[in-house]
């Protein structure tokens, strides 16, 4: 035979030196070297011309040969061929030699081919894709993002793992064609999904979707999802690439944040605590999907745990209002301080069950405590027929509601005593007015009563003396004249400090009395209008409001003329000042009030220590002036 | 007592022009100077006569059903029922009949004036008129020559 080395072929073999990255070899039926690449025999640490017609096992050291002369004797033997991977360490490098070993016929001998590649580089792309392929599906993983691509016009489908998990099939599977996905989708988001994949396909533009999906084993999954169509040379649209986003926690987050926030402003609305905590179970029962939410409150602040709100559990209702025993899951979380999570009552030993979750089938539980640690005001419970319901995250929901509650609850107690104070205030106000007004009235009863009787009947005395002297009718007339000042002084003190006509002439003759003297004083005429029924309920307070109203109207208004009417609403005497004076800007009013003019003040103090309202503004017919209007229940 | 005739006809007057008979005068004042002076006007008068005194409502409701007087001058405000109060029961009850009242005050005004006609008094006189003009009053409520043109 020919030198298998020789000619073209020996040439090629002899090209191949070291580092070209390919060895070739072929051993005779002796598996002796014929021909070998310097590449090759490099590999094996020596020169090519010291191999040819040695066999390997004299060529390579130890184990490493025997392995090599093996291989050669197999292919050899059963004439097929042999594909192994050899790893090499070249110069403190770690190389790797895919090496093929496959029988071939040369001139009627039967000959042993050997073709090594270095694939060390190779082998590194490779690792490096695999890295990277990992580090995209642990990206997806933790976005819950998966990407897929779609080739139309062989309507082949690729899906990354994560895209099956979050479709909640087997990455072992086939992905599915279209039909299947849609079937997936849920009901009511097909049409739009359809919709929206065809357009792309016709007008080749990107686009974005949210749509819900329906598991397999029936949860919803919400998901957002964008797909960039490609076009091919046609112009047709080709292969859609497109990425599908679980934002099912995102969106739920967002809807319980909103949920959230809702109670919150609905605390400040001034709503009881009842509809505050109806809305609140509403919610939680909505959005964490439970059967049955309950509030449950301690009594007294801190008695006996008693229902105060449920959604859902209707067999359990008529619990509303009623104390909550001992063994309550409500109660047990009070004691333990909470928050607590049973994601299966079946399958757990530590607590005692709850009767409730018992006789009412539920599986899975939660509850949180409402208030602060140490001062816990109440507990907010949810259960589930199905076990598994309730997580870390829905108990952390649950917090976020209760201290919403929490705080709504002190806003009310810090309200509620702030009504009380008030109403005390108001209390100690009537009883300081009452007492100033019963020892104004006591002085004028008491300046009726003595000096001025006294006046009037020195008067008569005066009337009856006859003059002895020249002097003394002129002495007698300014004596009497005295006598008839000093009566009426009185009279205008009296009726500042409290118009005794009140006990007998009632509120007409005394409320007149009063005007026709501020009238007098003033320089403007008086109207007084009073309904039979009005008198006899706020007399003293009308009068006192009035007087000062009155008074105001001369000093302040400069008024020509003045209506006062009193007259009965519903109960309430109201009592109407009206005059044409310069009258009083609006927003000067609480100015007014606060500072300047003590006794309008005043007014307004004791119409509201009875409950009552008292307000100083423009008159309502538009005329000019000022109208007080006082509403006295 | 004197026994003079009941009834509110005005008394027969002789030609000498003095008066045939006195007319009977109660008087009802919580004030004791006021009251007294305003008795000693009467006593001094010669058609009038002092029958009775009191010093609050309660005693001039019995004492004027008791003493039956022609004419009765009862002070407005006084402790316990007040003087309107007293011509008002006097009126609904009946018990004395032909009394004429007059009310006097140390606070009078229109809508008191009022009130005292509704209750039956047939004037209301202040406390300052002076001494001979309540005197006058009187003798004429006693004949019945003043009255209120109020329904």
């Amino acid at each position: 035979m020919r030198d298998p080395a020789g000619g073209v072929a020996g040439a090629l073999v002899q090209a191949l030196g070291p580092g070209s990255g390919i060895g070739v070899a072929v051993h005779d039926e002796d598996l002796r070297v014929l021909v070998i690449s310097p590449s090759l025999a490099e590999l094996s640490g020596t020169r090519p011309g010291e191999q040819v017609g040695r066999r390997l096992t004299e060529v390579l050291p130890g184990e490493v040969g025997e392995i090599a002369e093996a291989s050669l004797r197999v292919v050899a033997a059963s004439g097929e061929p042999l594909l192994r991977l050899e790893p090499a360490v070249e110069a403190g490098r770690e190389r790797g030699w895919l090496i093929h070993v496959y029988p071939i016929h040369y001139g009627g001998r039967d000959l042993v081919a050997v073709i090594a590649l270095d694939v060390t580089e190779s082998r590194r792309a490779h690792e490096r894709l695999q890295l990277s392929r990992e580090r995209l599906a642990t990206a997806q993983r933790m976005a819950r993002a998966g990407s897929w691509s779609w080739d139309v016009v062989a309507d082949r489908w690729q899906w990354s793992e994560e895209l099956y998990r979050i479709a909640g099939l087997s990455p072992a599977g086939p992905p599915p064609d279209l039909r299947t996905l849609l079937q997936t989708v849920a009901e009511e988001h097909r049409a739009p999904f359809r919709d929206v994949t065809a357009r792309a396909l016709r007008d080749g533009r990107p686009y974005e979707i949210s749509f819900s999906v329906v598991l397999p084993d029936g949860r919803r999954r919400i998901l957002r999802g964008r797909g960039v169509p490609v076009r091919g040379d046609s112009g047709a649209v080709e292969r859609i690439h497109g990425f599908a986003q679980d934002v099912t926690e995102l969106a739920r987050a967002e809807s319980q944040q909103r949920a959230a926030a809702e109670i919150g402003r609905l605390a400040l609305t001034g709503v009881t605590l009842e509809v505050l905590l109806r809305e609140t179970v509403d919610a939680v029962a909505r959005e964490l999907a439970l059967d049955i939410v309950g509030v449950a409150q301690r009594l007294g602040g801190d008695g006996p745990l008693a229902l105060r709100a449920l959604s859902g559990g209707a067999a359990y209702r008529e619990r509303l209002g009623q104390e909550l025993g001992p063994e309550s899951l409500a109660a047990q979380v009070l004691r333990d301080g909470g928050p607590l999570i049973v994601p299966d009552w079946e399958a757990q030993r530590v607590l005692p069950r709850a009767p409730l979750t018992r006789r009412l089938g539920m599986r899975s539980s939660a509850a949180v405590v409402i208030g602060p640690r140490e001062a816990p005001i109440g507990v907010l419970t949810g259960h589930s027929t199905a076990p598994g319901r309730v997580g870390e995250e829905d108990a952390a929901f649950m917090e976020t509601v209760a201290n919403v509650l929490a705080s709504a609850q002190a806003r009310l107690a810090a309200e509620a005593e702030v009504v009380a104070q008030s109403e005390a205030r108001g209390r100690l106000v009537a009883l300081a007015l009452d007492a100033e007004d019963r020892a104004r009235r006591s002085i004028s009863e008491a300046l009726h009563d003595g000096p001025l009787q006294d006046l009037l009947a020195l008067g008569h005395d005066v009337a009856r003396l006859r003059p002895a002297a020249g002097d003394d009718e002129r002495h007698l007339a300014r004596v009497g004249d005295g006598l008839a000042r000093a009566v009426s002084q009185i009279r205008e003190v009296m009726l500042d400090l409290h118009p005794v006509q009140l006990q007998v002439g009632g509120l007409e003759s005394a409320l007149r009395a009063i005007c026709a003297q501020q009238a007098a004083a003033g320089g403007y005429t008086c109207a007084v209008r009073i309904e039979p029924t009005a008198a006899g309920r706020r007399d003293e307070l009308v009068l006192s409001l009035a007087r000062e109203l009155l008074r105001n109207a001369g000093k302040h208004a400069r008024a020509e003329h003045v209506g006062v009417t009193v007259a009965l609403e519903e109960d309430t005497v109201r009592l109407d000042v009206v005059d044409d004076g310069v009258g009083l800007a609006e927003d000067r009013l609480p100015e007014a009030l606060g500072s300047g003019h003590i006794g309008l003040a005043s007014s307004r103090e004791r119409a509201e220590a009875i409950g009552g309202s008292f307000r100083v503004g423009p008159r309502g017919d538009g005329q000019p002036g000022t109208q007080a209007v006082a509403l006295l229940p | 007592m004197t026994t003079a005739p009941i009834g509110h006809d005005p008394p027969v007057l002789n030609g000498s022009g003095t008066g045939a008979l006195t007319r009977r005068v109660y008087i009802a004042d919580d004030h004791e100077g006021y009251r007294s002076g305003v008795a000693r006007l009467v006593a001094e008068h010669p058609a009038l006569e002092v029958v009775g005194q009191g010093s609050d409502g309660e005693e001039a409701l019995a004492g004027i059903i008791a003493c039956q007087p022609d004419v009765a001058l009862l002070d407005v405000r006084m402790p316990g029922i007040n003087g309107i109060e007293v011509c008002r029961r006097l009126q609904q009850e009946g018990s004395a009949p032909n009394v004429r009242i007059v009310l006097i005050t140390g606070t009078p005004d229109p809508v008191l004036s009022t009130q005292a006609a509704a209750a039956g008094a047939v004037a209301l006189l202040g406390k300052e008129t002076p001494p001979n003009t309540i005197a006058a009053q009187l003798l004429a409520a006693a004949e019945g020559r003043v009255g209120w043109s109020v329904e």
